[in-house]
């Protein structure tokens, strides 16, 4: 049988066992020197009893020295388990060791890592094996990954790479490790886990693999208490310079009790702090304002002071600042044609430069419009064009898909085409419905503009409009609908960006709307809300992924991780800008896209907040496979023999207990036979 | 004498001591009449014996009644009350240097000193003889016998020059003592008697064997009985070079034991050799010490 540690760290105590003989020291009575006239009778009468003193000094401070030791390896819960030389005897075995190697094994408990004590349980298991055994070891992180790639006989390098290996930032994809697993053993052998079971990887695991043996190690026992930022948005999207921005985070608590967290934010000119208030096992969201003064890239960061689980306590931002927001609008009519739609629409949007200093207006007729346009626009306001090539088509679903918003008005002959399949509409055009005497308009999200409400359209009438029937399921797109049901005004998102379609008439013909000041301040309130969606950049370890730079010239564009390293990036295209192909990011941060030693754009990997929260799963709860048996080992079991190992801390705990006892006991019997002056003597 | 201040000696210590006289066991043995009875024959006014007249006696002493009733010629014998002789030896050795480590009182040799000034100044005071011998490894100073104040001061001056030093050999001093003293009267012996050994008890004796009275006061600090409140001590020897590491508290009851023995048995030998032993303590006023020993005396008679 052999020595095992449950908290080895704890062993560090047995350093203090010459605490007592250091006390003893510091604090002896020193000697103070009397020239004594009855000497002779001291030395006579004492001399005997100087032994015994001493005598009784040195088995005290033994006793000291043996409780101090107990209760170091009291602490360090030591148990015995069987040696390998027991394993010997018994058959060869087939074993794949998965081990947890997700972001959240990176977390510490008492003082140990999660992954640290999977590691050493795991290499326990594969000193245990019977000589003849194979094995694999596979690390579980958003991809599995075995450390060789079949089973193999060859323990002692499994054994060092194994020991060897680091915590990934990813993901965990339990499913899929227990998939590889599987196929390594093909229905024989054992699969031991080691894992932190948290639930938010594990709940997905419908079943363990079957006719397998799965022996579960849940590497803690409960919860390790973590604070987490678990995203970080900025609203606008894409702000431009002057522009007031808001940038939050959400801070989420893994933990029972409530928390009071300090989230800093550091993001180029901006360093900020505030504080959040944490329910328990809850979240809060911390908001910073922020109105950048320039155009350019910018790539920051939230975070939260360090905790048990620090990799998840910052979240990185990368911020393109523009100079403006580039609307195209894409209309046939002539800008001076005050009965066209493009006209009022140009107008509304910028009625003169200082009105609307935020926002660059391009006005391109259908077939003048260029890639250059295309590929640069934030928006896309199209107006009745006549026509539109499938080339501009593509683009602009792209961009759109890509982050950009596209402003159809249905207005036209052409209203049909404005409809892009590819961004999946909410509706398709029908027949044109006309009234003379209007119809209005009743709005279905009450407040959804900040400035209008439903009031300051009753008094509208529509003379003509599309009839459409958007199904139930996006009735959540309507905002505005004709009293008979067919949709006047829809915002939808598509891809990363967003659609609106506006099915009302924007001639002087098709009723006041257009001239009512009301118009414009739709138009505006249209564009805000356009601009509202701030999907996060959800790119996360362990993923491949691309990023868009804007790029210029022929210089080489590289990529450099957070470690300043470079990253092989394969281009995928390129033009004003140029998008490239990423390899899996090992670890989150900031990677800075350059172009002849200048950055030109920077991209953040952050880790997935899955992985924050650390509470673990019922194991017991897992279903097992077809004629599989399920072992959940918990405990100072042994992990190789799945043998109850015998615990030891009690009889330290006894022996600290009988030495403390004895230390009493002693003191006290020694004590009395001291006597002080004038007492009369024991 | 009523202006007489000394360290040793004062009014406030005359004052205690008014009312206590020295009377010795036997009888005296003194140069000059005094108030103290003696072996001598004298012209004092109690009847002792007769004796046959021989030729030179002082026919004043013949009586003449029992010449008339036999015809023959006798003397009338008297007792006479002689003048006492006190012998005061005091112990000024190393050990008596000592006044304790934590419960601080004069040096066992000042209150020594002390005890014999008020002794002396008892025995001046009744017209007696005073001697004083300083003491250690040898006999220092001998002040042989006198009755004068003048003597009382010498006395004062010698004590008040001791100073403690040196081994003790007090049973060789008192021999010294002995051979220089002329008549038996009375030996007071301060000291703290550390070195009692055969040598000394056998000085004893000889005096004892001529008829002193021999007081022993017994001079020990607090401290010597109950040893110092330290928790630890390095306890060095007074008249050697040995030292010995003691926690008190832990050896007090055993010292304890040992030295209650050791003051027994001085006891014992004393009550043997029918001398007196008074045990003071450096903590107690040896005036009023002193006056206690001798009305305890005096009621003993």
């Amino acid at each position: 049988m052999n020595w095992a540690f449950t908290n080895p760290l704890m062993l560090a105590g047995l350093a203090a066992v010459g605490l007592p003989l250091l006390i003893h020291w510091l604090t002896r009575a020193r000697p103070r020197r009397i020239a004594f006239p009855p000497f002779k009778f001291l030395v006579e009468a004492c001399a005997g009893q100087q032994a015994v003193n001493r005598l009784r000094t040195i088995v005290l401070l033994i006793i000291r020295c043996l409780l101090v030791a107990a209760l170091a390896l009291m602490f360090a819960r030591p148990f015995l388990k069987s040696t390998g030389a027991a394993a010997n005897v018994q058959p060869a075995r087939r074993v794949v060791l998965l081990l947890d190697a997700s972001l959240s094994m990176r977390a510490v408990q008492q003082g140990v890592p999660l992954y640290a004590r999977a590691q050493a349980e795991a290499a326990d298991v594969l000193r245990a094996l019977p000589s003849g055994s194979e094995a694999a070891v596979i690390l579980e992180g958003a991809t599995p990954r075995s450390l060789l790639p079949a089973l193999s006989e060859n323990i002692p390098a499994l054994h060092d790479l194994l020991v060897k290996s680091q915590p990934t930032f990813e993901n965990g994809d339990p499913a899929a490790a227990l998939t590889l697993a599987a196929k390594m053993l093909n229905g024989n052998g054992t699969i031991y886990v080691f894992s932190d079971f948290q639930k938010s990887n594990w709940e997905p695991v419908r079943e363990l693999p079957g006719g397998l043996a799965c022996r579960l190690r849940p590497v803690t026992a409960e919860a390790v208490d973590n604070v987490a930022i678990t995203a970080a948005r900025l609203v606008p999207a894409a702000p431009v310079a002057g522009e007031p921005a808001e940038i939050s985070c959400t801070v989420f608590n893994c933990s029972s009790k409530p928390r009071v967290e300090t989230v800093r934010l550091e993001l180029g000119e901006f360093t900020r702090e505030t504080r959040v208030t944490l329910p328990p096992f809850g979240m809060a969201d911390a908001a910073f304002g922020v109105t950048f003064s320039r155009a350019g890239s910018f790539a920051g960061k939230v975070m939260l002071a360090p905790d048990n689980l620090s990799e998840d306590n910052t979240r990185y931002l990368a911020v393109n600042v523009g100079k403006a927001l580039e609307i195209v609008l894409v209309s046939d009519a002539d800008e001076s044609d005050w009965k066209s739609s493009a006209y009022y629409i140009s107008r509304a949007l910028v009625p003169s430069p200082q009105a609307a200093p935020g926002i660059y207006l391009v006005r391109r007729r259908g077939q003048d419009l260029d890639r250059g346009i295309l590929e640069t626009a934030d928006v896309f306001c199209l107006a009745a064009p006549a026509t539109l090539s499938g080339e501009a088509v593509e683009i602009i679903t792209r961009r759109v898909n890509e982050g950009a918003r596209l402003i159809s008005f249905l207005d036209g002959p052409t209203a049909a085409a404005l409809i892009f399949p590819a961004l999946n509409p909410p509706f398709q055009l029908q027949n044109t419905v006309v009234s003379q005497a209007g119809n209005p308009v009743t709005m279905s999200m009450s407040k959804f503009f900040g400035e209008l409400d439903a009031g300051d359209f009753s008094a509208l009438r529509f003379r003509r409009h599309f009839q459409n029937h958007p199904p139930a399921s996006r009735a959540g797109d309507t905002l505005f609908s004709f009293p008979d049901g067919s949709a006047a005004l829809t915002i939808s998102p598509a891809g990363r960006g967003a659609m609106v379609l506006v099915n009302l008439p924007l001639t002087p013909d098709g009723g006041d709307f257009i001239g009512n000041p009301i118009f414009p301040a739709t138009l505006h309130e249209l564009l805000r809300a356009l601009r509202q969606d701030s999907a996060e950049s959800t790119v996360t370890p362990g993923a491949t992924w691309t990023l868009d730079a804007p790029t210029a010239g022929e210089g080489v564009v590289t990529v450099t991780d957070p470690d300043e390293k470079n990253v092989a990036a394969q281009i995928l295209s390129s033009g004003r800008t140029t998008r490239l192909a990423l390899p899996p990011a090992k670890t989150p941060g900031i990677y800075s896209v350059k172009q002849a030693d200048a950055v030109v754009a920077y991209a953040v990997v952050n880790v997935d907040p899955r992985e924050s929260d650390t509470r673990p799963l019922a194991v017991e709860s897992l279903k097992p496979g077809e004629k599989s048996a399920v072992t959940v080992l918990r405990g100072e079991e042994e992990v190789a023999t799945g043998e109850k190992a015998r615990d030891l801390w009690p009889r330290f705990a006894a022996a600290a207990a009988i030495l403390l006892a004895a230390e009493m006991l002693l003191l006290a019997l020694w004590r009395s036979a001291k006597t002080k002056p004038g007492e009369a003597a024991p | 004498m009523a202006t007489l201040q000394h360290p040793y000696l004062n009014l406030a210590a005359m004052e205690a001591l008014r009312g206590v006289r020295l009377s010795p066991r036997g009888a005296a043995e003194g140069t000059f009449a005094g108030p103290h009875k003696s072996h001598f024959r004298g012209t004092a006014v109690e009847f002792a014996d007769y004796r046959e007249y021989s030729p030179g006696d002082d026919i004043r002493l013949v009586d003449w009644k029992v010449f008339a009733r036999t015809d023959r010629h006798y003397l009338r014998l008297y007792d006479a009350e002689r003048n006492l002789l006190t012998y005061l030896v005091v112990d000024k050795s190393g050990s008596m240097e000592f006044s304790g480590a934590v419960a601080r009182t004069p040096p066992k040799l000042e209150y020594a000193a002390r005890l014999a000034a008020a002794l002396g100044y008892l025995v001046l005071r009744e017209g007696d003889e005073l001697g004083l011998s300083l003491v250690d490894a040898k006999l220092h100073q001998h002040l042989a016998a006198a009755a004068s104040w003048s003597q009382m001061s010498r006395v004062l001056d010698s004590l008040g020059n001791a100073r403690a030093e040196g081994k003790t050999d007090l049973g060789a001093c008192l021999e010294q003592v002995f051979a220089q003293t002329k008549r038996r009267g009375v030996l007071a012996v301060m000291s703290d008697f550390l070195d009692a050994d055969a040598r000394f008890w056998k000085s004893v004796d000889l005096f004892r064997s001529s008829r002193f009275d021999v007081m022993l006061f017994h001079i020990v600090h607090p401290e010597e009985i109950d040893l110092p409140a330290v928790a630890a001590a390095r306890f060095v020897e007074t008249e050697g070079g040995g030292h010995f590491n003691a926690e008190p508290d832990a050896v007090r009851a055993v010292y304890r034991r040992r030295f209650d023995a050791f003051l027994s048995e001085i006891k014992a030998n004393c009550q043997a050799r029918g001398c007196d032993w008074y045990l003071a303590k450096t903590s107690d006023d040896p005036y009023g010490f002193l006056r206690n020993c001798f009305l305890a005396r005096e009621n003993g008679r």
